[in-house]
């Protein structure tokens, strides 16, 4: 039997198409949906087209969380601590993480992950957060935003502004040039 | 008439390329005078223009941010250079220019892989948020605005409030209303019927901070105690912008106090007393902070303090070394209060006094009420205050009279 086991086919956000043991993948609803539903993945031609938040080293971990967890007989403490383990990568890697296994609606690898998330976050001023996530500080920059006027200025009110009044002969060819650069 | 230079200096291109959201207009502008005007104007003004130019190149690098504005804005820059510059200026231009193209497309390059891999979706940022506590939710909600609008996710407020006053039916939440007197009008209103839980959770700020944000009951505790007051955040504010506020009333009692004759109610149990009001102080101090937050002023320097200690510093700094005989005012009764309103409140103040580092010697402030109930060493034996004075309280609606003497009666009768 053991040879008989089914694959699945599945293609990442990178065109790249990959072969994975089918049990493990039914782990993700989103992919068991279509294996069951449109009778996707059988072969190569008719890959399962995974979500655009699915890179090809994202599927790779989620598909290590899931084999793990689907074998039968670990006990809690095995799988937290497997689990504890697993989200200790840098903070960019588990955003990356957390939205793959969203889209593939994994939910407790979408849990877990939060979690680590969280407690990332946890205890840290705006500031240090910004600083961690790479994140743009676009709330005092809105602010700024806000602020600027519209500069209504005409193109040939400018010009005329800078040639003086002889400015008042640039005919409408030069400003169709403008209009067409 | 003034001269082109004249206008051209009007025209402050310089300083609105220095500005990140002015970058792609200033640019635009700059490109046309070069491309129509250069041949017509002054030589003077022709190496101005041109310094300027330069100057925008340089600066492509840093403006990532309006990168696609920028973009479009410089294809027709960097041909408007090239044919309205003689040869020499020409070359150096194209030089720069091809610098800043390079520096720039890495810099944006960079950017993006950064944006695309950090942006989450606004429901797992919810879910993310779901499992911090309050102060770190606020934190994130200052991070950025995608981050902002999802943590103030109604849901996510909803759980703060059932975590910090207990869930079930029988919650009724104390809506403080701030009227033309900045009285508080109180109403309850059904838990059903509140859609803003942000609001609720604000709405109920004094309790929270009494408790260090952490309800040592998670389910049952503040809920039980029904009627407390909390202090608005317009009191506080006031207090804390308007110096004037007690100070006339205080600094008589204090004068009082501290040269005058010293009473064997005063002088009993002296240190406990302090301690006691240190405490308060400290407390007044987490309200501060609280409601302050609320009102979002000041919030940046006040967070980063971890105790209420700090804190207190942070705002002392702030206010340039306030009143602390001010701080007890938060702590006398509200004008529309009744006793047992108030008798929970501060028992609650009392109850939750921890050792307390008491760093500063306190200057004697104000006696009020406060004053008459934390003298008493035992504060068991505040039930029985609490009987006399709403005794008093009887007597004094009846006879309307002021605070003075309601405070002078009251001390007369405790001594």
């Amino acid at each position: 039997m053991k040879m008989m086991k089914p694959y699945v086919w599945l293609q990442t956000s990178d065109d790249s198409i990959q072969q994975v043991e089918q049990e493990i993948a039914m782990f993700c609803p989103l992919i068991c949906q279509e294996i069951i539903q449109k009778g996707m993945g059988s072969s190569k031609n008719c890959a399962i087209c995974l979500p655009q938040q699915v890179s090809p080293a994202m599927l790779s971990l989620i598909l290590d969380y899931c084999r793990f967890h689907q074998v039968p007989g670990r006990s809690n403490k095995e799988r937290k601590s497997y689990d504890e383990k697993f989200v200790r990568i840098d903070t960019e890697r588990l955003c990356e993480l957390t939205s793959a296994a969203d889209s593939l609606q994994l939910k407790p690898l979408v849990d877990l992950t939060s979690r680590a998330l969280a407690r990332i976050i946890e205890g840290k001023t705006p500031e240090e957060i910004r600083d961690i996530f790479h994140l743009p500080d676009d709330l005092t920059e809105n602010v700024e935003v806000e602020e600027e006027h519209v500069d209504d200025r005409s193109v040939d009110d400018l010009l005329s502004f800078i040639n003086g009044n002889d400015g008042g002969k640039l005919n409408i060819l030069t400003i169709l040039i403008f209009v067409f650069t | 008439m003034t001269s082109p230079s004249e206008r051209y200096q009007k025209l402050g291109l310089r300083e609105s390329l220095q500005k990140c959201y002015r970058y792609p207009i200033a640019c635009k502008e700059l490109s046309f005078i070069l491309r129509e005007a250069f041949h017509q104007i002054p030589k003077s003004l022709q190496s101005i223009i041109f310094e300027d130019t330069l100057f925008a190149f340089r600066l492509l690098p840093e403006k990532v941010k309006v990168v696609v504005r920028v973009d479009a804005s410089l294809c027709g820059y960097d041909r408007s250079v090239e044919a309205a510059l003689p040869n020499r200026k020409k070359n150096v231009a194209v030089t720069e220019f091809k610098h800043a193209m390079v520096s720039h497309k890495r810099r944006s390059k960079a950017q993006l892989v950064e944006k695309a891999s950090v942006q989450l979706p606004q429901d797992i940022l919810v879910h993310v948020f779901s499992f911090l506590d309050m102060k770190s939710l606020v934190s994130a909600g200052l991070v950025c605005w995608s981050w902002n609008i999802a943590a103030n996710d109604n849901h996510l407020w909803q759980m703060q409030y059932v975590v910090l006053f207990g869930s079930g039916a029988k919650l009724k939440h104390t809506k403080p209303v701030e009227g033309k007197n900045y009285r508080l009008l109180q109403g309850t209103v059904d838990n059903r019927l509140i859609t803003n839980w942000k609001d609720s959770v604000k709405g109920a700020y004094t309790v929270v901070w009494l408790n260090n944000a952490k309800c040592p009951n998670v389910h049952s505790g503040i809920s039980e105690i029904q009627d407390i007051k909390p202090v608005t955040a317009f009191q506080v504010v006031e207090y804390l912008l308007d110096d004037s506020l007690s100070i006339t009333s205080s600094s008589d009692s204090d004068s009082d106090y501290e040269g005058g004759p010293v009473s064997k109610l005063w002088a009993y149990g002296k240190f406990r007393k302090k301690r006691r009001r240190d405490n308060q102080e400290k407390r007044l101090q987490g309200t501060l902070f609280t409601s302050t937050m609320c009102e979002s002023c000041h919030f940046e320097k006040i967070f980063k303090a971890e105790k209420t200690n700090d804190v207190w510093d942070t705002l002392q700094r702030a206010y340039g070394g306030a009143e602390k005989t001010r701080k007890y005012e938060l702590l006398s009764m509200l004008d529309q209060e009744f006793v047992a309103n108030y008798f929970s409140r501060l028992q609650l103040l009392v109850n939750s006094i921890r050792p307390w580092r008491s760093g500063d010697s306190t200057k004697y402030g104000r006696e009020s009420l406060v004053d008459i109930i934390l003298q008493s060493k035992d504060t068991a034996k505040m039930k029985e205050f609490q009987g006399s004075f709403e005794a008093h309280e009887l007597k004094l609606l009846s006879r309307n009279s002021d605070r003075v003497i309601e405070e002078q009666a009251l001390q007369a009768e405790v001594s």
